[in-house]
């Protein structure tokens, strides 16, 4: 369950950068006001380290505003192309299991 | 607004990088200098300017130990996808090596939901797999990574279990193992190694499921 759950919560970083690039503080607050997806904001950033290193996601330096420069996190084509097809298999998983779980 | 000085974010990065240590240089960096960047930039916007909105910020964030327990599993994650592609690969290189590898041939496998598989949508896959009997090595006394190294090499799971700082240990060092060493097991069986912590007085356990 534990590596399902590692694998959901991937995509949903993900999603988090469909829209719009985002910092690491930004991902991880926002990824821990969810209900119930993770217990820390610290997980997200072994997350992000292998996301970048297996091309999902890009990051580029920006000027902050109020500090120091910050990195920012963008999703690359592969990584669109990643979630998109989990978005279409994770319905079709979710329906299932509701399915059978209502029904038996 | 310049941020006072706190001992304990100090206190925190240090215990980070110790508990991350057999990580990849770069790897260990990468999430040390964001770690570092959250904990600046949650100061910034929460506007935190005491000793106890700081501990609140660190709280948030996890204990450095399961930051890194999540780290090294992430790790062995990828190194696993890659180990399941090459199943043939491994087990011909474990009879080259001496390791007794015997091979079977089992039939009537469904494949499951790959969480992170391409659009194909699921289905039952021809029935044949192959199951690799495995000697599992001995890794009492390498540091948690290396361990994490010597049982994926070995094409085996690994379930970490966190136990608190012993004096006379090294921190993040391996200090029990099961099953032991020289057990025969078929590939992919789950062996449980406890570590004792860098310094966290947590008990944890974490989990890397089939």
């Amino acid at each position: 369950m534990s590596q399902m759950r590692r694998g959901a919560i991937e995509y949903c970083v993900m999603a988090l950068l469909r829209k719009d690039e985002r910092y690491g503080f930004e991902l991880a607050h926002t990824l821990a006001e969810a209900d119930g997806l993770v217990t820390s904001e610290g997980t997200i950033y072994p997350l992000l380290s292998r996301l970048r290193r297996d091309g999902m996601v890009d990051t580029a330096w920006r000027e902050s505003p109020q500090g120091p420069p910050r990195r920012y996190y963008s999703l690359t084509g592969d990584g669109l192309a990643a979630l998109d097809a989990f978005n279409m298999q994770w319905t079709r998983f979710r329906d299932s299991v509701d399915r059978l779980l209502m029904e038996g | 607004m310049t941020p006072f000085e706190s001992p304990l974010i100090d206190d925190y990065l240090n215990r980070l990088r110790a508990a991350l240590a057999g990580l990849p240089e770069a790897r260990r960096a990468e999430i040390i200098d964001a770690v570092a960047q959250h904990i600046a930039d949650a100061r910034i916007e929460l506007a935190v300017e005491s000793e106890a909105a700081v501990r609140t910020v660190l709280d948030h964030l996890g204990e450095p130990d399961d930051i890194a327990a999540d780290a090294f599993e992430v790790e062995q994650v990828s190194m696993a996808n890659g180990i399941r592609r090459r199943d043939l690969l491994v087990s011909r290189k474990a009879l080259i090596v001496g390791v007794a590898a015997v091979v079977l041939v089992v039939g009537g496998v469904v494949s499951g939901f790959a969480l992170s598989g391409g659009p194909t949508p699921p289905r039952y896959v021809p029935p044949t797999t192959t199951v690799v009997s495995v000697t599992v090595p001995n890794v009492v006394g390498l540091s948690t990574a290396r361990a994490y190294a010597a049982l994926q090499a070995t094409a085996l799971r690994v379930k970490v279990r966190s136990v608190p700082a012993t004096i006379g240990v090294p921190p993040g060092s391996v200090v029990r193992q099961s099953p032991p060493a020289g057990t025969m097991v078929a590939a992919g069986t789950t062996v449980t190694v406890t570590s004792a912590a860098a310094t966290s007085s947590l008990t944890t356990t974490t989990t890397i499921a089939p």
